[in-house]
């Protein structure tokens, strides 16, 4: 194994020189972190500190409306109209970040308008709204009856119909653990299916170029075929390793400067109006991508088990690989091979998809146990927890890939070893099947 | 001694015979001509010597051992069909050819510091390999193959590609690697090389070995009897000298009343009585027999297997 290593080192050398390596290991990750930041931003549109001046003609809310300790949201009372082309205009009024129009007929029409300098984020939005609509039906019940407010609010109370899975009914499945789980297994076949057709065009190349006769006069050519997959999936490693910690450290700046109260409670507005209410809880989950980098991912679990996954589903994968880049006839063929493999990977990604959705179904089960599957199905699973006594499936699950990969790795070495010196044939199954029954 | 013994060697390819029952042995310390027309089966024997290939039947013996992937860092290896890393520099590609073949890092790097100056190309250490010519990539290659210091080195055609300036190096570099005692085979189709430097050969032909022995050998079972003379003087007393004893094959004026001829030996004569029958009828300046070259014994052989086959079918 000792010349597999030198192949491998090889490998590593003429990826780590290449400046195109290079380039794509420094840019994907800062397209990854583009690509959060304008998630993030997606669901933290708008302003979120908000000074308001409420035009109050009918002087409904003086005394009533308040704004809360810590609040983002401020407000001003006008017993004076203000109309929005005075507000735009008018220097004193430039403090103000909106102007809330409260015409007197509000009882009736149930009707304000919000005139704003820049959009306020959508929980601010809510927040006032939430705000207004709870003082005006004080007002109306004051006025109108003698219920007290408490009983007005449990008239009000709307009927709630709650959609529950039959397979799921205390919602213990937790669908956005899942999309986390989701998002490594697409990564990791991202990282399969490139860094396998690496290894491909590696193999075809050094077939076109001859080099392989005299690599095979030292080497056998087991030896060399893994030496080449090490040698591209320590490249690969290497890259995710360096793409985690450009990630990492780009998720820490984002928190620490650029939206350090992307999903605080305090920020939206609704302090002292109880955790219970519907509002609060929809609140809370606005910015769910937020939510799954930050809070739903348990790393210390999906690391390690992402890794091993990863390391066998790409051993694997990379024994498919390396059988059509060595039984290619030259450079260019062998290019209707890869169509099946990529269906494989796309199926893969629907079972992660799948997994998401109805991780219980038998269908899903199946695939769990399927190696072309089980790297991404399994990391679904391991996001959304096993049930007590189930953890044993995932280890079962890792066997069968594992197993599966050491006869893929056996019947791809057969491939390599009687195609990788034959040229200028044209690549079909024929050559497949009569290579792998060649010992 | 023989530090490689190939015994009854077969290799079939699906429909295809490559190599049929075939035998030789080289010994220590010879420079050993592999000759063939191309789809002969050359390329199969050496891939099978170097491990690449696996025989269907019989056993290669490499020092009297039964040939194993250890002993493949004592073999040195230019295939026919040049490759290198296109990218790589020189010398990291001669130390990665030299660290497959068992060397450590520092021993390559004097092996190859010691090779790139005897070639006369130690300036192209840092070059890549895509920036060399043909010729240049074909010098690297060579080093490659000889740089870990084999016992046996295989060489397929290692002359082509190269500028008879080359050609030159490349022969003396073998020479010199004989001297040393390194035992070298040589596939190749320039008989001339094989005359020059070979001390054995076989001709593999059809899957087959058609014949095997010395230069030497394998010239004079071919040779017709017949002699060069070149001489001054009169062509009519030079005919009228060769009597009923001799036979004129061709003849060639060369100018100044000088002439270069051909003769056959008719009866019992020899070179001696041909050089007596002279005396006094020209001036005689040289007399020679006449060899076949390793051209005619390698045309002869392929003609006469080919007459065999078709009586055979």
């Amino acid at each position: 194994m000792k010349n597999s290593w030198i192949i491998a080192k090889r490998e590593i050398a003429e990826r780590l020189n290449s400046k195109s390596f290079l380039m794509f290991l420094f840019i994907g990750p800062v397209l990854v972190l583009l690509a959060l930041f304008l998630l993030f931003q997606a669901g933290d549109e708008g302003k979120s500190q908000l000074k308001i001046l409420v035009s109050d003609e009918g002087n409904l809310l003086e005394g009533i409306l308040h704004t809360q300790k810590n609040s983002p949201i401020q407000y001003q009372i006008s017993r004076d109209y203000v109309s929005f082309e005075t507000f735009r205009s008018k220097p004193e009024y430039q403090q103000y970040d909106a102007l809330l129009d409260v015409n007197h007929k509000v009882l009736e029409n149930k009707m304000c308008m919000v005139f704003y300098r820049d959009k306020p984020a959508v929980e601010r939005q809510i927040g006032i709204r939430f705000q207004l609509e709870k003082r005006i039906e004080e007002i109306l019940v004051n006025e109108t009856s003698k219920l007290s407010i408490s009983d007005y609010r449990k008239i009000k109370q709307p009927l709630n119909v709650v959609y529950r899975n039959v397979y799921d009914p205390k919602q213990e499945i937790d669908h956005l653990a899942g999309w986390s789980g989701f998002a490594f297994g697409l990564l990791t076949m991202i990282f399969i299916f490139l860094f396998g057709m690496t290894i491909l065009r590696s193999t075809s190349r050094d077939k076109s170029n001859r080099i392989v006769e005299v690599i095979l006069a030292s080497v056998k050519s087991f030896h060399f075929m893994v030496g080449k997959i090490v040698g591209i999936g320590v490249v690969a490693f290497l890259q995710f390793l360096v793409w985690t910690l450009f990630v990492v450290i780009g998720l820490y700046f984002f928190r620490e400067n650029l939206f350090p109260d992307i999903y605080d409670p305090a920020n939206l507005g609704l302090n002292g109006m109880g955790s219970q209410d519907a509002f609060v809880t929809e609140g809370m989950h606005l910015n769910k991508i937020v939510e799954l980098v930050y809070d739903r991912i348990n790393y210390s679990v999906m690391i390690p088990i992402f890794l091993v996954f990863f390391t066998v589903g790409y051993f694997f994968y990379a024994a498919f690989f390396a059988s059509i880049g060595a039984s290619s006839g030259s450079e260019s063929d062998g290019q209707q091979f890869i169509l099946p493999l990529i269906g494989l990977f796309g199926l893969s990604i629907y079972a992660g998809y799948l997994a998401v959705q109805f991780p219980e179904s038998d269908l899903v089960t199946y695939l769990f146990y399927l190696p072309f599957t089980s790297p991404m199905v399994a990391l679904v699973k391991v996001s959304q927890g096993f049930a007590a006594g189930q953890t044993y499936t995932l280890f079962m699950s890792l066997l069968v890939l594992l197993i599966s990969t050491i006869i893929a790795v056996q019947l791809a070495s057969r491939i390599y070893k009687n195609g990788i010196l034959q040229f200028g044939h044209r690549l079909s199954f024929k050559h497949f099947w009569k290579w792998m029954k060649k010992i | 001694m023989a530090i490689l013994k190939i015994e009854n060697i077969s290799k079939r390819f699906f429909e295809k015979q490559a190599l049929n029952d075939v035998s030789l042995a080289v010994n220590s310390g010879e420079i050993y001509g592999l000759l063939g027309p191309n789809g002969a089966g050359k390329t199969t024997l050496i891939r099978i010597i170097n491990q690449i290939l696996m025989p269907d039947n019989g056993t290669i013996f490499f020092d009297n051992e039964p040939i194993k992937q250890r002993h493949l860092v004592q073999i040195g290896y230019l295939p026919e069909e040049r490759g290198l890393y296109r990218s790589m520099r020189v010398f990291e590609q001669l130390l990665f050819l030299a660290q497959l073949r068992g060397l450590s890092k520092s021993e390559a790097t004097v092996q190859i510091e010691y090779w790139l100056a005897k070639f006369d190309i130690a300036d192209w250490k840092k070059k890549r390999i895509e920036e060399l010519s043909k010729g240049m990539a074909q010098k690297v290659q060579f080093i490659g193959s000889v740089l870990h210091n084999p016992k046996l080195l295989i060489l397929d055609e290692p002359l082509s590609g190269f500028d008879p300036l080359n050609v030159e190096l490349i022969l003396s570099t073998l020479k010199e690697l004989k001297e040393q005692g390194k035992t070298i085979i040589l596939s190749t189709h320039n008989m001339k090389s094989v005359e020059e430097i070979c001390d054995r050969a076989a001709l593999i032909y059809n899957a087959k070995k058609v014949s095997e022995g010395s230069v030497l050998e394998l010239r004079e079972a071919i040779k017709k009897g017949h002699y060069g003379l070149r001489f001054k003087g009169n062509m009519i007393a030079f005919v009228n000298a060769l009597w009923t004893d001799f036979e004129l094959i061709d003849k060639r004026e060369l100018g100044d009343n000088r002439f270069e001829a051909v003769v056959a030996m008719r009866s019992a004569a020899d070179f001696e009585d041909l050089l007596k029958s002279m005396l006094g009828q020209v001036k005689l300046e040289a007399a020679w027999e006449i060899m076949p070259s390793m051209q005619d014994v390698f045309l002869q052989q392929v003609q006469e297997e080919d007459t065999n086959q078709k009586l055979e079918s």
